[in-house]
């Protein structure tokens, strides 16, 4: 998952309208995407690939800026010794210079709206963000780069086109996640309840749980407010269907949608019923290290949460000794539907001085070299056409499970599902998130913020900023 | 009255302010009992015990809550920081604050109005623009340039404060001295400062605080890990989605040191009441 | 020549310089350093802040002119609306830390050195400690099953496992609460030492009419500290509109935006939503409502009050 900071600005992002000025007004057509191919991906090593018009012959060298996020996966002493210095030590002609940097977002964008030449790399938190800084202009289009390094095969063309705006590509996707459905296996079998089939099912198995006196499921913001889209998105895909999700990411339906208002209807309902964490205030103030000592103590059944937080549940299960799993929430039809999220985006600042050592660093990290260390590192793998088992052997094996069967699953439509952070366009995104709450708590009527959601929503294609779908 | 009745009748309301202010500081403390209990306490005991005491003591926290935080860089800095923004701050609000306590000066208003004003503006707004200026002087990463846009925006308020206990001042002191022959200057450092000094050091106690917690401009404005500043200490023990708390405490309480002898230093030498002599009123 | 006995001025002769220069040059040099400090760090951004609240500024470069729309949609906007009410209630419990404040800094002057120094540190410390510490320990306190709450089963009462900053009906008083728990504090620092300049003879004078505390209180303390009283209090009101840290980080203005301030909302939408525009003008709109406590100021000034 994106850093809690950066997922905000990725969420809450909208893209500047006054771009409406830049872009023309025809719209560009998406790129055509095909599902992700088999074999093995093209990797080229600097220097040595498809010469382009300006493409240099020598290596690039030199300084490159990267600033990380305190807060994020990239302030860990593995990061720095597993991967920065690793870079360094094979790639000698170049220096990656990595600052830490407290409240990142708006160190960033301070920085960027005034002009300045650091950082090189600019790490969003995600492909909206990525959009929302090409269309204020920010970035340097990759296009050259993405041909030079061979980029649209080794990444999955779908992940290639959510940073893609206008027919350029302006950020490389990384940390590939999830949202499961964490269970105490303990509990279910004891008391044999069965894995639901279907979204029916989920709910038959949480008033089960009810009726035995546990919480189904154990949820909580407190610690990261936005939480909620985890849920929103959940509850939207599985309930309304990705293939209604897709159509109203596209446009073919309007948000206000029955099926899209049944779907946020059914989750007010289950938020405000019991079911989440004893009662909808309680939800707002617990924490996650509460939501995994429940879970592994007995006390709640199920949580719904993200690849990301994989280890807290472990760690809490290792103390009560209780066997921790995992299953896809099933949707409507009965389909175990994982979905999307990119928690990552790398551009290149338009104002950096080494763009072409900067693209190289890039390049690296997709590289087996690069993966690998990332892996060792705690980071999430990139959205490659061919998963590299050999970083996807150093994962711990649920998490390694979990994502395997998400890049399968990305091969077939509606067997995926589009989290908000990645796949919503800006401006719907905000307002989407922004004003779940009031929906919950009865003071939003569900028709009233599906309406306004889709105000939003074309307020976004009307500025190009919609979301390139696989 | 015997000695003893009038000795009861002023230990009774004696005891009677004491009582309400120990309450207060329970009020105040008490729950800070509980950052104590949760700095010594090891992480793992954390979600099971909460409140209570720690079980057995991680006095290793607050190594490595120092060593984390990289507080042999950012104390130092912060303290620098401190110094140079009351430097220059201080003396330049003493000196408006004085001159906008005597109704001397066309216009005063406007200028209490806008400063007034200007104090409301958020930061938010401040930053790309002046950051875009601080990078062209090469003034980022640096403690003097960000000790200079706190004195701008940490003035105003000084000058308020200090300027209402200026203007409690009798008259007859100033006349007498300028009687005397004193000029602005020598009125303002032997009859003003002395009379208004408690005022000037709770300004200056506030402006070193203030500096001290600054967030916005201390983490936007300083790119070089070796400037970075206390504030950036307290976020070393976050991760994506959660903190750690023991960690955290240990943080607060090293803090707490320097902060302590700032309050100590600008809070021991006020002076009560007048000075020497008294005033014969004529 | 009358010499004065005020001080330890009187008896010094002093060098003849200090004549009465040219009136009008004369007092403005004492404001100049603190204006040329504004004009440089402060009034260009101001400035800028007002010109961009007239755009739809993306917060990077791009900024079309919109006119008055922001501040059209501003006033219309509920959540505005709803963030206002907020802070007009932080405004109308202000004299509680105030009076709390009078209170504990009337005792400490009456309280020995040592001792007071003591107390007023103890105060003081909540006020020293960042938000986000002292916001943790009472979002512990507040939980509802691991809380203080927790406790009142040992003395027989069941957990009532209210969850005071999770419901929307009392998330907002919460968030004040902690707010001006770490707060008041302050007001005691700033009235303690604007009771030090009070002369001794005036409570002397006080005592010899047998004055009862309240009395001292009442005719002495407050009438010799209005100055201070009345600038606090003028500022303080003027905070309760940018308030910010409290509510970020113990609620982020939520659940359902109940403890939503315009500070907050500043920053979610200035910042987080890149609507750099509409920010700017929402931070205008809360520089205009503080001009109705300056415009207080200003008037009382205009009548003669010395403040």
């Amino acid at each position: 998952m994106q850093s809690r900071l950066g997922n905000r600005t990725a969420l809450a992002v909208i893209a500047a309208l006054t771009v409406v000025g830049c872009s023309t007004g025809v719209s560009t057509p998406h790129a055509t995407t095909t599902p992700t191919q088999a074999g093995s991906p093209i990797l080229t090593t600097p220097g040595t690939s498809v010469p382009s018009a300006s493409a240099a012959v020598a290596p690039p060298s030199g300084r490159v800026v990267q600033w990380g996020d305190s807060t994020g996966i990239v302030n860990n002493p593995d990061y720095k010794t597993g991967v920065i210095d690793v870079f360094n030590a094979t790639n000698p002609t170049m220096t990656l210079e990595d600052t830490i940097r407290t409240n990142m977002d708006a160190a960033l964008r301070t920085a960027l709206a005034a002009g300045s030449v650091t950082p090189d790399v600019v790490n969003m938190a995600g492909p909206t963000e990525g959009v929302e800084l090409a269309l204020a202009g920010q970035l340097l289009p990759l296009d050259k780069y993405v041909a030079q390094y061979g980029w649209d095969k080794i990444l999955t063309p779908w992940s290639l086109a959510l940073g893609t705006v206008n027919g350029h590509v302006y950020c490389i996707p990384n940390n590939m996640e999830t949202l499961v459905v964490y269970y105490n296996k303990t509990q279910f079998d004891k008391n044999g309840w069965a894995l639901p089939k279907t979204y029916a099912d989920l709910i038959a198995v949480a008033d089960q749980v009810k009726a035995a006196g546990s919480i189904a499921f154990m949820q909580g913001n407190a610690e990261y407010k936005l939480a909620d889209q985890w849920f929103q998105g959940e509850w939207l895909n599985h309930v309304a269907g990705p293939e209604n999700v897709a159509k109203a990411l596209k446009g073919t339906i309007p948000w206000t949608d029955p099926t899209i208002a049944a779907a946020v209807t059914e989750l007010k309902n289950v938020v405000n019923g019991g079911h989440f964490t004893g009662g909808l205030s309680k939800y707002y103030t617990t924490t996650f290290s509460a939501i995994a000592a429940a879970v592994a103590s007995g006390k709640a059944a199920m949580s719904v949460d993200g690849t990301w937080d994989l280890a807290v549940f472990q760690d809490a299960f290792k103390k009560t000794g209780q066997e921790l799993g995992w299953f896809a929430m099933p949707d409507s039809t009965g389909n175990p539907v994982l979905d999307i999220s990119i928690g990552g985006c790398d551009g290149i600042n338009k104002n950096s001085t080494n763009p072409d050592a900067t693209a190289a660093w890039e390049n690296w990290l997709l590289t087996d070299a690069g993966q690998v260390a990332l892996a060792k590192a705690q980071n999430n793998p990139s959205p490659l056409a061919t998963v590299n088992a050999g970083a996807m052997a150093l994962y711990d094996p649920m998490r390694a499970d979990i994502l395997t069967a998400l890049v399968q699953k990305t091969a077939t439509p509606g067997q995926y599902g589009y989290t908000d952070w990645t796949f919503f366009s800006p401006k719907m995104e905000t307002y989407w998130e922004n004003h779940i709450e009031q929906v919950w708590a009865g003071a939003l009527s569900v028709p009233d913020y599906l309406a306004a959601t889709q105000a939003a929503y074309e307020q976004d294609k009307a500025a190009n900023a919609l979301m390139q779908l696989p | 009255m015997n000695r003893r009745s009038r000795h009861l009748r002023r230990i009774v309301p004696t005891l009677r302010r004491h009582a309400f202010l120990v309450l207060l500081v329970v009020f105040a403390l008490g729950p800070l009992v509980v950052m104590v209990f949760n700095a010594l306490k090891p992480i793992s005991e954390l979600g099971f015990n909460p409140l209570g005491p720690p079980s057995q003591l991680a006095l290793s926290n607050i190594g490595d809550a120092w060593a984390r935080g990289k507080f042999s860089t950012t104390l130092p800095n912060s303290v620098a920081l401190v110094l140079l923004t009351l430097g220059l701050g201080v003396p330049i609000a003493a000196l408006a604050a004085f001159g906008l306590s005597r109704p001397r000066i066309a216009g005063a208003s406007v200028l209490i109005v806008y400063l007034l004003v200007a104090s409301t503006i958020p930061l938010q707004l401040f930053l790309v623009p002046l950051f875009f200026v601080w990078s062209k002087l090469s003034a980022t990463s640096s403690l003097p340039g960000l000790a200079v846009i706190y004195v701008a925006i940490l003035t105003p308020f000084a000058v308020f404060l200090i300027r209402s206990y200026m203007v409690k001042i009798p008259r007859d002191f100033e006349e007498a001295a300028r009687v005397d022959g004193a000029g602005d200057l020598q009125v303002l450092w032997y009859v003003v400062v002395p009379m208004a000094w408690p005022g000037i050091l709770a300004a200056s106690l506030i402006m070193a605080l203030s500096v001290w917690q600054e967030y916005l401009l201390a983490t936007v404005f300083l790119l070089d890990p070796d400037t970075f500043t206390v504030v950036t200490s307290f976020y070393q023990f976050q991760t994506q989605f959660s903190t750690d708390w023991t960690l955290e405490s240990a943080a607060a309480l090293i803090t707490i040191v320097p902060v302590v002898v700032i309050f100590l230093a600008l809070q021991r030498r006020f002076i009560g009441g007048l000075t020497q002599g008294g005033l014969t009123s004529t | 020549m009358v010499v004065g006995n005020a001080s330890s001025f009187g008896r010094r002769r002093l060098p003849s310089g200090g004549r009465r220069r040219s009136e009008s040059l004369g007092p403005w040099r004492f404001v100049l350093p603190l204006i040329v400090f504004q004009v440089v760090v402060v009034l260009g951004p101001a400035i800028m802040a007002v010109y961009y609240s007239f755009t739809d500024w993306d917060g990077f470069s791009s900024a079309p002119f919109v006119g008055l729309d922001n501040y059209r949609q501003l006033i219309a906007d509920p959540d505005f609306q709803q963030a206002f009410t907020h802070n007009a209630f932080y405004i109308l419990l202000m004299p509680i830390p105030f009076l709390l404040a009078l209170t504990a800094a009337s005792l400490l002057m009456r309280v020995g050195g040592r001792a007071g120094m003591v107390y007023r540190l103890a105060f003081f410390i909540p006020f020293m400690l960042p938000s986000v510490v002292n916001s943790f320990v009472w979002k512990l306190l507040l939980d509802p099953t691991q809380g203080l709450q927790s406790i009142l089963p040992a003395i027989g009462v069941p957990n009532p496992g209210l969850s005071f900053l999770g419901d929307t009906s009392t998330s907002l008083a919460t968030v004040w609460f902690v707010d001006e728990w770490h707060f008041w504090p302050f007001l005691v620092v700033v009235l303690f030492a604007a009771m030090q300049s009070i002369p001794p003879d005036l409570y002397e004078a006080a005592r010899v009419e047998g004055a009862s505390w309240w009395q001292e209180f009442r005719f002495v303390t407050v009438p010799s500290i209005t100055s201070t009283l009345a600038f606090m209090f003028i500022i303080a009101c003027i905070w309760c509109f940018l308030v910010f840290d409290y509510p970020w980080v113990l609620t982020y203005g939520g659940p359902a935006g109940s403890s939503e301030t315009i500070g907050t909302l500043v920053v979610k939408t200035g910042i987080l939503a890149g609507r750099g525009g509409y920010g700017a003008a929402m931070g205008l709109m809360m520089t205009l409502f503080a001009a109705i406590p300056v415009g207080i100021f200003v008037y009382l000034r205009r009548r003669g009050a010395e403040i």
